[in-house]
């Protein structure tokens, strides 16, 4: 059978507009408010074709036992009174909320088109520690780094709004610990957005343990700017470098921009076949193309009929092969992963860990993994639906459950405060002690 | 008339209604109907003269473009599909060994029903520089309906493979060329009906193609536009030669 391009956070997939032909839609009242009549009549229909794109696509006949025909029933008034396309998304979102999982949304079409300079930040990231945000990392370029932020610092405020509420509500109102982290730490990620060059003030708890308010601008993230199918354009930043000169660091940002990153990562690993060891930092790294993971994985064996995994289908089942590289790197692999890792990062880090060729370190992943594709929807946003479910190699279920690391490290402020990053020094530990030894613990 | 299978990551498939046959009446042979093809086409033109051809195609689903190379050979083929900014992959047939190679996952050899689907797409286009040589890849044929099609009337027949699969071809009553093209396939949603029309046909060194083919099936709609067909090409032997990672596998 034919094999696809599967991506996960957004599908390589050469979708066509709907799927058959929808019923036929009302036609719409008169226009409301905000909306034209043939916007409202397309509202319509997009709705129409989402519902019917999840019943006959999604992997499960069933949708896990949510009666759809009574969710399309129930929510079809609410899209004909839409009054505004931000109503109406609001709708579609509902409908496929009541799926109960991951990989699923309506992207609106304008964030197909938004300039890039939306998209600036002020250049540090954040993770949720005991109910705190803290300072993880320091872009070295960036103006957080200019105007003097540490890793290790906690986050108060945000333009003078304490964050502690915000992280609270989300804390409530998910019922699940890690979605809590990631819904906390992405909602922080977004209000540290905006436009470049336009200030945001942040209040921190310093390493003196006192509170300082900076005012620091925003600047294009780091990487490059890359729109691949389905997705809105982003930044895709790599990083590949030598630790204490005999181990590789290879850093990567999303499993996307493959004619970049596919070749640098090959290379970075033909150059270095005697190394100590190699470590792939997917912390944050939220998926992409899930044959990038396949194609790095192919580096580190040497036998073909290997896998990663298997995406299950409504008939049929799709394995993420690996196929041994013109070269084999056959020393020992770490892989740090946390909270933001998901979907393409826990294939690969889940489906290595399960064929014993990396040892996995840092905290559960985000358990957010499910082949997805992506269609045009007639008032020209998409939707993200799944295809399909995903096992790791040994059959394990990711979506809800993650990948747990071989070795548990939090996140330690006081380690970032001291200029340690604990995950990483873990790695360097295990692998130093893999010296002369070719199996992995 | 040629038809075309020209992606490797498709779904494919939408149940077309090809409109109500007409009146009842009696039906040619569908050899007939398939020799009337062969002698539109103008195969015997090229008959023994040609020895490789090549395409090269655009693409078009959504708002996708790709690029599409085929080359064919006696014992050879080629096939590479580019996405601009995300790779290329490309299916190798040489003497018996038939492989993929994919720039992102790397290389791989295909057998069972994926290297089964290649050598059909491969007899496909074989009829690039063999045409008219329906008998050398039909086991069955018979003529089971005039319908019309796109407006046309045209002859359905359906055809066996020599593997054993089923399709359903229409052919122009008037012109005796190809005109649709109907497979079932299995996709990861199910078995899928995909649909190819072809149209805009030209003649390429006294042989007639069709330089557009529209494929229908399931969510996808796509539509690829020929802008070359080139005969007596050389074939870059480094093509054919099997990358250095499988050659350690044999």
């Amino acid at each position: 059978m034919r094999k696809y391009f599967l991506i996960l956070a957004a599908a390589l997939m050469f979708c066509g507009g709907a799927v058959g032909q929808a019923a036929p839609a009302k036609p719409a009242p008169e226009v409301a408010i905000g909306l034209t009549k043939e916007q409202r009549q397309k509202n319509v229909e997009s709705f129409e074709t989402a519902w019917k794109t999840v019943r006959d696509a999604h992997y499960d006949p069933t949708l896990g036992g949510v009666d759809w025909q009574r969710v399309h029933d129930e929510l079809r008034p609410s899209i004909e009174k839409a009054e505004s396309m931000e109503e109406a998304r609001k709708v579609m979102q509902e409908m496929l909320g009541r799926l109960g999982h991951s990989h699923v949304g309506i992207i609106p079409s304008e964030f197909y088109t938004e300039p890039p300079g939306q998209q600036a930040e002020p250049g540090f990231d954040v993770r949720i520690v005991d109910g705190e945000a803290v300072v993880v990392r320091v872009s070295p370029v960036l103006p957080a780094a200019k105007a003097g932020v540490k890793p290790g610092w906690r986050i108060r405020k945000i333009d003078g709004e304490d964050l502690a509420p915000s992280l609270a509500r989300i804390q409530k109102a998910v019922k699940k610990a890690p979605d809590a982290l990631f819904a906390q730490t992405r909602m922080i990620q977004w209000r540290l957005r905006g436009e470049e060059g336009k200030d945001i003030a942040v209040t921190f708890l310093n390493d003196s343990g006192k509170e300082t308010t900076l005012s620091i601008s925003r600047a294009q993230p780091l990487g490059n700017l890359v729109q691949q199918v389905g997705l809105t354009p982003l930044r895709v930043h790599f990083e590949a470098r030598k630790l204490d000169n005999d181990i590789v660091y290879f850093a990567l940002s999303d499993f996307l921009d493959p004619v970049r990153v596919m070749p640098a990562f090959g290379n970075t690993v033909k150059k270095n076949l005697k190394s100590e060891g190699f470590i792939i930092d997917l912390r944050g790294n939220g998926g992409g193309l899930p044959e990038m993971a396949q194609g790095m994985g192919g580096w580190f064996i040497d036998q073909p009929n290997m896998k990663l995994g298997t995406s299950i289908f409504r008939t049929t089942k799709i394995h993420s092969r690996l196929n041994p590289r013109e070269a084999y790197y056959d020393g020992p692999v770490a892989i740090l992963v946390d909270e933001l890792s998901g979907s393409t990062s826990e294939i690969f880090a889940g489906g290595m860990q399960d064929i014993k060729r990396a040892r996995i370190f840092g905290t559960r992943t985000a358990g957010a993994c499910l082949p997805s594709l992506f269609v045009k929807l007639p008032n020209g946003d998409r939707m993200q639906y799944v295809v399909a479910d995903y096992v790791s190699a040994s059959g394990k279920r990711l979506e809800g459950n993650g990948v747990e690391p071989d070795e548990v490290v939090p996140v330690d402020p006081q380690a970032l405060l001291d200029g340690r990053d604990p995950a990483m020094d873990a790695a360097v530990k295990w692998i130093r002690s893999q010296r002369g030894d070719t199996a992995q613990k | 008339m040629k038809s075309f299978l020209f992606c490797s990551v498709l779904v494919f498939g939408l149940a077309f209604g090809v409109g109500s046959p007409l009146r009842a009446q009696e039906l040619p042979k569908a050899e007939a109907i398939l020799d009337k093809e062969t002698e539109a086409v103008g195969g015997k033109a090229i008959a023994d003269k040609v020895k490789t051809a090549a395409v090269k195609a655009k693409v078009a689903v959504q708002d996708l473009k790709l690029d599409l190379l085929v080359q064919v050979g006696p014992t050879k083929y080629y096939k590479a599909l580019t996405l601009d900014g995300v790779g290329t992959e490309e299916i190798v047939v040489s003497g018996e060994a038939v492989w993929k190679k994919n720039s992102i996952t790397g290389a791989e050899f295909l057998e069972g029903d994926e290297r089964a689907m290649i050598l059909r797409d491969v007899a496909e286009f074989t009829t690039l520089i063999q045409p008219g040589e329906w008998r050398q890849r039909f086991k069955e044929a018979k003529c089971v309906a005039e319908e019309t099609v796109d407006g046309k009337p045209a002859y359905k027949v359906e055809l066996t493979t020599k593997d054993g699969a089923t399709k359903i071809n229409h052919y122009d009553k008037e012109s005796g060329l190809l005109i649709q093209s109907e497979t079932t396939i299995e996709t990861p949603e199910g078995k899928v009906k995909q649909v190819e029309h072809y149209s805009d046909f030209r003649k390429v060194d006294g042989v007639v193609h069709a330089f557009k083919a529209r494929i229908v099936g399931g969510p996808v709609d796509l539509v690829v536009t020929i802008d070359q067909i080139e005969y007596n090409v050389d074939l870059p032997e480094e093509r054919f030669v099997l990358p250095a990672e499988l050659k350690k596998q044999k």
